[in-house]
């Protein structure tokens, strides 16, 4: 994995902070107190819930409430992944996949992250120990006593989980083994103790099947007398039923009997008095038939009647139509006569309009004329400015052209000659001759100078020496030294001797000091000065040409004052040229507007007229239209009334014939009232007398059912009589009684039986709940036995887990010592190599040709400490930590800077295999090999 | 070819018989090594156009209903103009053709900001329909879209979450006729990030009808005897030591069959040579007939110190008329060198340890199932879940014992 990001809000010293990091090695510089071990403390809290100097509330920043925390990061499966936490007065853990919540909580996030990074274990704990080592304890882990560096390290190598793993969770295991070992055969033995009731069981259960058969024997016994009495009592059942029966049919048809004469009774009265209906139909038939034929004729009257008094109320209906008719027609007359009037006033008017119009549209036009004429002056006043504007500008730009010329004349007039400036650039080699040959004085007396010092030197150094007899030069005891007496005070003269002479050739010096510069200075106004005289020249060859196109320039400037003039027509000023132009547009402008106003006012007024004239044509067609309608209607109406008058007359024929129909329908009235009563008698009485045939029938039939339910009672009664001879009710009585006591006592012997059984039953549950028993004991059993190889086996795992922590932890020794071997040998240049061994102690070995001296880590330099210590730790992270990427905490402490420098060359090699890896310091020294350099600021 | 299963039919939608076509690992864009203005990466560059034009060709003359393409359809996230263009003129044959693109993002191209991705770009354009899971209030969400009444879910490239996406996907699915397309396939994920376990795939096998993965480059159906799980492998060689099947699935949901098709890509051929000594591989070219315009590669074995000039033997075969040559030395005599040793991480290391001791050995404790059982007796003593690590311990114990007899 590596870290792309961080973003820090609040936190420690940091009120904002924002950084990317790289691939390879990214390097964050600064004071101290600028901020850079927070960077690591955020980083480590946000991914792996560690790496705090003090606690979390300690972290924000002073003054604030809470702190933020956001990591981007890229594991190994190619996807950025970012971790937000947020604590203080609000808290808050989140894992984002892009912009998916894969992860909220402490716990959870720190979770995911082992899994995203490949880690094992405590990660915050690899996070402390393996990946970040702090500043001042790269080195420290590798000194103090042996036994807290295998606490240090049995830690980091988790080597102590697996002794945990034995004397904890495992021995824990075992005893509750143990446990259930005992709490079986204490089950066992209670198990035991239940299946000795197993042959009492047994005895019970074959003494109850003993009884269980003699009673089964005598229910049979009982059951076989039971039956017996039984079927004879049913048979004599039997015939007692036979009796109820008759019995109850002979009742039946005695109740038949009384209803068939009851309705014999009945029918003969009916028929009595059908006969004398009849009687009373046959006298009054005729009557009844002159009455019906009456009444026919009425009706037919009647509906005559009825249909002329309908055509008088017609009649009169018509009549108030036609008169509703005449009104409207006179009503429409009268309005027709006014829309004629109205269309003649519009039409007046529509002539009136037309003439007006044609006047106006006259005057447009000699308006438009007049127009077009004013245009044609403002257009030629406009053309003329434009010209007059072009040759201005020319007039313009030559009269500059000119006051140019004049002026530069002027300037060439002013400049210095060329004889003058020749002599100044004499005078000035001059004066540089002279400074040279002082600035050549000046060399020769520092040189004087120089010599004298040295010598002044030599002789001072070489004054003790001497003084000895020793030669300064061959360092030893020299004859022509010693020979000479009072070497010292000579020596001491001769320096005195240059001493002075220095003094001399100082005053010397100090008069002349000063040319080098002087002589710059004359070099640089001879330079000006040569300059100078070049300009100077190519104005003289300039003058001529400017008195040339002086001339011609003048003649333009009169050729154009004088198109000037033809073009305003004024001969002027330039100026009072350009103003009468200007009036003249002014004028033609106003003129033009002024007409333009007048044609646009009549075509106004034009456009008025026409509307109006628009308004009386659709006015006149309107009233034509309603016109037209008008006299629709009037012919309509006509047309309707004389129809109307034509039906009128043909009902007055009709009901002429009025008074004779109600003549006709009073006498037929006083015929009718004759025979009513005839009719009445005979309507009254048919009915009945048409049922006369029916009641006769009705009375034979009822007599022939009277006779035959007689004859059937008389044979029911024979059969009762004689069914009553055969029933015995006595012996009934017995049969009955003895039933009853057989019953007692088989029911008695039954729940024996029962009883015997429910027992039988019991005890061979008895027996199976004693056969499980003995079940579960062998499976017990069984387990104790698979216990004990638990146990067996258990304890060997404790022994081996002991074992293979230790062989792990010598083969990460192993590997981190070889890795850092090659990296240390690669680094320092020197075939040593580091041992590491099994408490953790580390010593460098030198190569056997030199003799394979072990030198322990104690008495390594202190450069030689980190280097080894840089080795082993860069070995470390990248075998422990799943997720190759690492952190140092100034790890240039305690190194000189040759050590640094070898240190910083070393980087890439000691952790080219890392992703990713993190230098905070102070020291500049690494980045130029960093792929990043962050710099900090102290915070204010 | 597995029997024809009972079709269920969901309440809600009337189901279609649907044809569909799936591919994955596209790569469009690559460009191998050496100068882009090489005829060699000039024509690989080809080769994947070429490739992706095949298939696209095919579904259009067979009428395919739809067209999936599970992830790492361009090689990078970041794409030249020309990259664009002739992938939105190719998808174009399928939009004319009616054939609707559904699409995933895999590890090559998806974008860590969603305002800069390619892939959601051709979505905004209407080239394809890009599916992937979204955060919702309180979850994360998986839309879906319907086709003939089958619900298909994009899962896109989940890395190491992988198996809780699958996991997650699997509780919300109803009935069976679903199809999810998630850019990842089964093995161990400490040899390719990504991958998942046999078992995470299995909760999706009476959830779907289909399953389409990718990632991998090397055709695969998941499990071998009854496939639910499907990886057509990349259409193209990503690298070209590449030499499994490849290609593309064609599904019936009718029959419920996958029938599998050849891809269609640049020929590729691969010689093996053993020599001694003395052996200097000048006869290599006589002995070989090289195809013209194909990848030769070739991997020469042998012991002792024999010299191979692999320069030279790739321009040799080059000159034949091969597109691009590449000779690989192999030393069989060679130890594991302290390199080699190097490279084992602290679990390697912790592995090794484990399954080469004699002492579990002899208590009858061995190889994976030893592994694993020593992990969780150190998950749980550091959880301090006692009660788990004795159900552990215990059901290992179980295995170790067998039955009482």
């Amino acid at each position: 994995m590596r870290i792309t990001s961080i973003d820090l809000e609040n936190f420690r010293s940091h009120s904002r902070y924002s950084g990317t990091f790289e691939k390879g090695i990214n390097l964050i510089l600064g004071r101290n107190g600028s901020g850079k071990s927070s960077i690591i403390e955020a980083i480590g809290l946000a991914l792996f819930g560690g790496g705090l100097r003090d606690r979390q509330e300690d972290a924000v920043r002073w003054n604030e409430r809470r702190a933020r925390i956001k990591v981007a990061f890229l594991a190994d499966d190619g996807l950025e992944y970012v971790v937000e936490k947020v604590f203080g007065n609000a808290s808050n853990h989140e894992l984002y996949q892009g912009e998916l919540l894969v992860a909220r909580g402490r716990e959870n996030v720190i979770e995911k992250i082992r899994t995203i990074c490949g880690l094992q274990g405590d990660i915050s704990r690899t996070f402390e120990n393996v990946i970040v080592a702090f500043q001042n304890k790269i080195a420290d882990q590798f000194l103090g006593s042996p036994a807290v560096r295998r606490d240090y390290f049995n830690r980091v190598f988790q080597v102590d989980l697996y002794r945990k793993i034995s004397t904890d969770f495992m021995r824990s295991y075992v005893s509750d083994l143990r446990n259930e070992d005992e709490f079986l055969r204490r089950e066992i033995a209670i198990l035991d103790s239940q299946l000795e009731r197993k042959e009492e069981v047994k005895e019970r259960m074959a003494q109850l099947l003993k009884d269980l058969s003699l009673t089964k024997k005598e229910l049979d016994t009982l059951r076989d007398t039971l039956t017996k009495i039984r079927s004879e009592k049913t048979g004599l059942e039997e015939v007692s039923r036979e009796l109820a029966s008759r019995k109850s049919s002979l009742e039946r048809e005695l109740v038949s009997l009384k209803d068939a004469s009851g309705n014999l009774k009945n029918n003969l009265k009916q028929r009595e008095r059908a006969k004398r209906a009849k009687e009373i139909v046959d006298e009054s038939r005729e009557a009844h038939d002159l009455y019906e034929k009456l009444l026919k004729e009425e009706n037919i009257l009647n509906t005559e009647k009825r249909r002329l008094e309908g055509l008088a109320e017609e009649s009169s209906r018509i009549g108030r139509k036609i008169s509703e008719f005449e009104i409207e027609i006179t009503r429409l007359t009268e309005s027709l006569s006014n829309k004629n009037n109205r269309l003649r006033e519009i039409n007046e008017r529509f002539e009136a309009q037309k003439m007006e119009r044609s006047g106006l549209i006259g005057e447009k036009e000699a308006a438009e004329l007049e127009s077009g004429k004013k245009r044609m002056a403002y257009e030629l006043s406009v053309s003329k400015k434009k010209a007059f504007k072009v040759i201005y500008e020319q007039y313009r730009e030559n009269e500059r052209r000119i006051n140019a010329l004049e002026d530069l004349w002027a300037s060439v007039q002013n400049l210095e000659s060329v004889e003058e400036l020749n002599l100044t650039l004499q005078k000035i080699d001059e004066e540089i001759e002279k400074t040279n040959q002082e600035v050549r004085i000046l060399e020769k007396l520092n040189e004087a100078k120089t010599t004298k010092s040295a010598q002044k030197k030599a002789l001072k150094e070489y004054e003790g020496s001497l003084a000895k007899g020793i030669c300064p030069l061959l360092n030893e005891r020299c004859r022509n030294i010693e020979n000479r007496e009072d070497y010292g005070g000579y020596i001491a003269e001769l320096i005195k001797g240059l001493e002075e002479g220095e003094r001399e050739l100082l005053k010397e010096i100090k008069k002349v000091e000063d040319t080098p510069s002087r002589l710059n200075e004359l070099l640089g106004e001879k330079t000006l000065t040569l300059k100078a005289i070049e300009e100077r020249a190519k104005k003289e060859s300039e003058k001529s040409r400017i008195e040339e196109e002086k001339s011609k320039l003048m003649k333009t400037h009169k050729k154009l004052i004088l198109e000037l003039s033809s073009i305003s027509g004024v001969p002027a000023e330039v100026e009072q040229m350009s103003e009468e132009i200007e009036r003249e547009i002014r004028e033609a402008s106003t003129e033009l507007e002024l007409q333009n106003k007048q044609v646009s006012s009549l075509a106004d007024q034009i456009k008025r007229i026409d509307s109006q004239i628009e308004e009386l044509i659709i006015g006149r067609n309107i009233l034509d239209e309603e016109k037209k309608e008008t006299e629709k209607a009037i012919a309509s109406l006509r047309t309707e009334t004389a129809n109307l008058r034509s039906s009128l007359e043909e009902y007055a024929k009709e009901l002429d014939k009025l008074p004779e129909f109600n003549t006709r329908i009073e006498e037929t009235r006083r015929t009718m009232a004759l025979n009513k009563a005839g009719y009445e008698n005979y309507n009254r009485f048919a009915t009945l007398a048409g049922y006369l045939e029916e009641y006769a029938s009705l009375c034979q039939s009822s007599l022939e059912k009277c006779r035959n339910t007689s004859l059937s009672i008389s044979k029911i009664r024979k059969e009762y009589s004689s069914l009553q001879r055969a029933f015995d009710s006595e012996r009934f009585e017995q049969l009955r009684i003895e039933e009853k006591a057989v019953e007692e006592k088989y029911n008695l012997k039954r729940d024996e039986t029962v009883s015997i059984g429910r027992d039988l039953l019991s005890a061979k549950t008895d027996l199976k709940n004693l056969a499980d028993i003995e079940k579960q004991k062998k499976t017990r059993q069984k387990t104790i036995e698979k216990i004990g190889k638990k146990v067996k086996l258990a304890e060997k795992i404790r022994e081996n887990l002991n074992l293979t922590g230790e062989r792990i932890t010598a083969g990460f020794r192993d590997a981190i010592e070889r890795k850092a071997t090659l990296d240390y040998m690669r680094i320092s240049g020197m075939e040593e190599t580091i041992r590491w061994n099994e408490d953790y102690e580390v010593s460098v070995k030198a190569p056997e040709y030199e003799g394979g001296s072990i030198r322990s880590f104690s008495n390594l330099s202190g450069g030689e400490q980190v280097l080894v210590s840089l080795c082993l730790r860069a070995a470390m992270t990248g075998i422990l930590s799943g997720a190759r990427f690492a952190v140092f905490d100034e790890p240039t402490s305690n190194l000189d800077k040759e050590r640094k420098e070898l240190l910083a060359h070393s980087l890439r090699e000691l952790f080219g295999e890392l992703d990713q890896s993190i230098i905070v310091t102070h020291d500049d020294v690494f980045s130029e090999m960093a792929q990043k350099v962050i710099r900090l600021e102290p915070a204010e | 070819m597995p029997a024809a299963r009972h079709q269920s039919w969901n309440s809600e939608s009337e189901l279609a018989d649907l044809r569909f076509l799936h591919c994955s690992d596209i790569h469009l864009g690559r460009r191998p090594i050496g100068s882009p203005n090489s005829p060699y990466s000039y024509t690989r560059y080809e080769d994947y156009f070429d490739a992706f034009e095949f298939v696209v060709d095919w579904a259009v003359a067979h009428n395919i209903d739809a067209f999936f393409i599970t992830g790492d359809l361009f090689d990078k996230r970041e794409i030249n103009p020309d990259t664009l263009a002739r992938t939105q003129n190719i998808l174009s044959r399928l939009k004319e053709s009616e054939i609707r693109v559904l699409a995933i993002e895999g590890n090559h191209d998806k974008s860590f900001n969603v305002n800069e991705s390619w892939l959601r770009f051709l979505h905004e354009t209407a080239y394809l329909e890009l599916l992937s899971p979204v955060q919702g209030d309180n979850d994360i969400l998986f839309p879906y879209v319907e086709i003939s009444g089958f619900k298909v879910y994009g899962l896109g490239y989940p890395g190491f979450l992988a198996e809780e996406m699958i996991s997650k996907v699997a509780s919300i699915l109803s009935g069976r006729n679903n199809i999810v397309l998630v850019h990842t396939a089964p093995g161990n994920d400490s040899f390719i990030p990504g991958l998942v376990t046999p078992e995470a795939l299995n909760i999706l096998r009476s959830k779907v009808i289909y399953a389409g993965g990718g990632h991998l480059h090397s055709q695969l159906a998941f499990p071998a005897d009854d496939p639910f799980f499907f990886v057509p492998g990349s259409l193209e060689y990503w690298d070209v030591w590449e030499n499994d099947r490849k290609g593309f699935y064609v599904f019936d949901t009718e029959k419920e069959s996958a029938d599998f098709h050849d891809s269609h890509r640049r020929e590729r051929q691969e010689f093996s040579v053993q020599v001694d000594e003395n052996e200097r591989l000048s006869d290599f070219i006589e002995n070989h007939e090289i195809h013209q315009g194909a990848i030769v590669l070739v991997t020469v074995s042998g012991r002792g110190d024999f010299n191979v000039d692999q320069g030279s033997l790739e321009r040799e075969i080059e000159s034949c008329g091969a597109l691009k040559a590449f000779v690989k030395v192999r030393r069989t005599d060679r130890e594991i060198t302290l390199d080699d040793y190097r490279s084992m991480s602290a679990r390697d290391i912790e592995r090794e340890v484990i399954m080469s001791s004699k002492e579990w050995k002899e208590i009858g404790a061995k190889g994976e199932e030893l592994v694993a059982a020593i992990d969780k007796m150190k998950h749980f003593q550091e959880e301090g879940r006692y009660d788990l690590f004795k159900d552990s311990v215990d059901s290992f114990l179980e295995r170790i014992i067998g039955d009482v007899p």
